[in-house]
């Protein structure tokens, strides 16, 4: 049960939970710290979309990519401050909520009033479970065209019914008071009133506080927002019912070049080494093409593939392959069960591709 | 004992071992938390991943949820092997489920 009746007398806030969504970049790491700082028991929630780069980056491995840049950086905050943070992977539900948003798209894919609803109510469940208070999110008034403008907030708490049980630390002076405030489980004088796209407020906190490792906000950390995916994962809509669209099939539209085949098949040509050693992981599920004795893309084969099929993309993967200046080239096609079979074939010529590309 | 042989002796056997090979982040982490919950306080555990950003994530994870982070090692260019030692816990909804 969510914890409203603590002691009549708080003779310590350590009695008071609250649980807060948590990236782990700047905004919810100040959040956190705001609340700390007033002796409260804090955990941090930071959920697994599927959506996220960073994860895909890893995934990646790309050997030059430092470490340090692709780390979880939830992980890395609850450990600076030193509060718990738990990792919770809701992929398969989540994108049961993208394929239909209730509040619909911003400018791309990205759901971003659905997505605070679905992550404060998973956050809602889990603050009953462990007899939270209250939840905290970082969010900042006016800092986002879609999600945080001030009715946009008031709406996602109603429709979340956490009335009063949802502080935003950086904001809450221009927030009205919530339950937190009004019990004295937090001192709204120790939050702040930040408003706004500027970040300079939270810039100088973080070096007052001696945060020096947060991400940058460059935005770019939610594939959604991407226009490359977006447009590729529409296509993926518009010829794939819904609902059987799984998180593991979405991995491979963040990867490579796409090209739409027919209703039923799609092809995708990985770009660079780092690529085709990803997507060669997947040669066990899908068919896929490599050129014989060349520098070759890795070309997987996704949907319902027929031999006419195969050619196209032999074709396809010729004209990317080491040897696109020769007048025919040989493909290497491998049979998920394993079984494979060469197809001679002249590299597509530019403005056929691109009457193919997504 | 001398200073170190424990952990010595911790990095080749623990009381437990999760396998997360091929997994992406932050699938690792979730398993180890998973099973760390079901562990009793001073077990160790072994993960083995593929995930070298584990590296950094692991330590990070142990600190922030008061377990102890004992160190790795390589068995070839992309296993690691990353030794825990479940500790005070982190009080999150896990752990209650699993006080119950
Ligand atoms: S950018 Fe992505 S993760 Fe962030 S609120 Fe929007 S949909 Fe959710």
């Amino acid at each position: 049960m969510t914890n409203q009746n603590p002691p009549a007398r708080i003779r310590d806030r350590s009695e008071i939970k609250a649980i807060g969504l948590l990236s782990g970049g700047l905004d919810s790491t100040l959040a956190a710290k705001l609340l700390l700082d007033q002796g409260l028991t804090v955990i941090g929630l930071n959920y697994s979309t599927g959506f996220c780069m960073n994860n895909f980056r890893r995934a990646l491995d790309r050997p030059d990519q430092a470490s340090h840049r692709v780390r979880n950086e939830a992980l890395r905050a609850g450990s600076d401050l030193q509060f718990p943070v738990e990792i919770i992977d809701v992929a398969d539900e989540y994108i049961g909520m993208v394929m239909n948003p209730k509040h619909g798209y911003g400018s791309r894919m990205n759901p971003c009033i659905d997505c605070r609803i679905f992550m404060l109510d998973k956050a809602k469940q889990y603050m009953k479970e462990v007899g939270g208070h209250f939840l905290f999110t970082g969010e900042v008034v006016a800092q986002r065209p879609m999600s945080q403008h001030r009715p946009t907030l008031r709406m996602i708490e109603k429709e979340t019914d956490l009335d009063g049980l949802l502080l935003r630390p950086l904001s809450a002076q221009v927030l009205p008071e919530t339950i937190p405030e009004k019990r004295g489980w937090v001192d709204r004088n120790g939050l702040l009133g930040i408003h706004g796209r500027g970040r300079k407020v939270q810039i100088a906190l973080a070096e007052a506080y001696g945060i020096k490792e947060y991400p940058q906000p460059s935005g770019g950390c939610c594939h959604l927002t991407d226009e490359t995916f977006s447009r590729r994962f529409r296509d993926r809509i518009a010829f794939l019912n819904g609902d059987q669209i799984k998180s593991e099939d979405l991995v491979l539209l963040k990867v490579g070049r796409h090209f739409r085949l027919d209703d039923g098949c799609k092809a995708i040509l990985g770009r660079d080494e780092v690529e085709n050693r990803f997507m060669a992981g997947f040669r066990n599920r899908y068919w896929t093409l490599e050129a014989v004795e060349a520098g070759s893309p890795v070309t997987l084969l996704e949907g319902k593939v027929t031999d006419p099929l195969v050619e196209l993309a032999a074709a396809m993967t010729a004209r990317y392959s080491s040897h696109r200046d020769r007048e025919g080239v040989e493909i290497l096609c491998r049979h998920p069960d394993g079984s494979e079979r060469i197809v001679f074939s002249s590299p597509m010529a530019e403005m056929e591709l691109e009457r193919y590309r997504i | 004992m001398k200073p170190g042989q424990e952990e010595e002796i911790i990095l080749n056997s623990a009381d437990r071992r999760i396998d997360t090979m091929g997994l992406y982040c932050p699938i690792p982490i979730i398993r180890t938390a998973a099973v760390m919950r079901k562990m009793k306080r001073g077990e160790t555990l072994e993960v083995i991943s593929s995930d070298r950003v584990i590296l950094v994530d692991m330590p990070a994870w142990c600190r922030s949820t008061g377990n102890g982070y004992l160190g790795s090692r390589n068995d070839g260019e992309r296993e690691f092997h990353l030794f825990v030692r479940k500790g005070l816990g982190s009080g999150t909804a896990g752990e209650k489920r699993n006080r119950k």
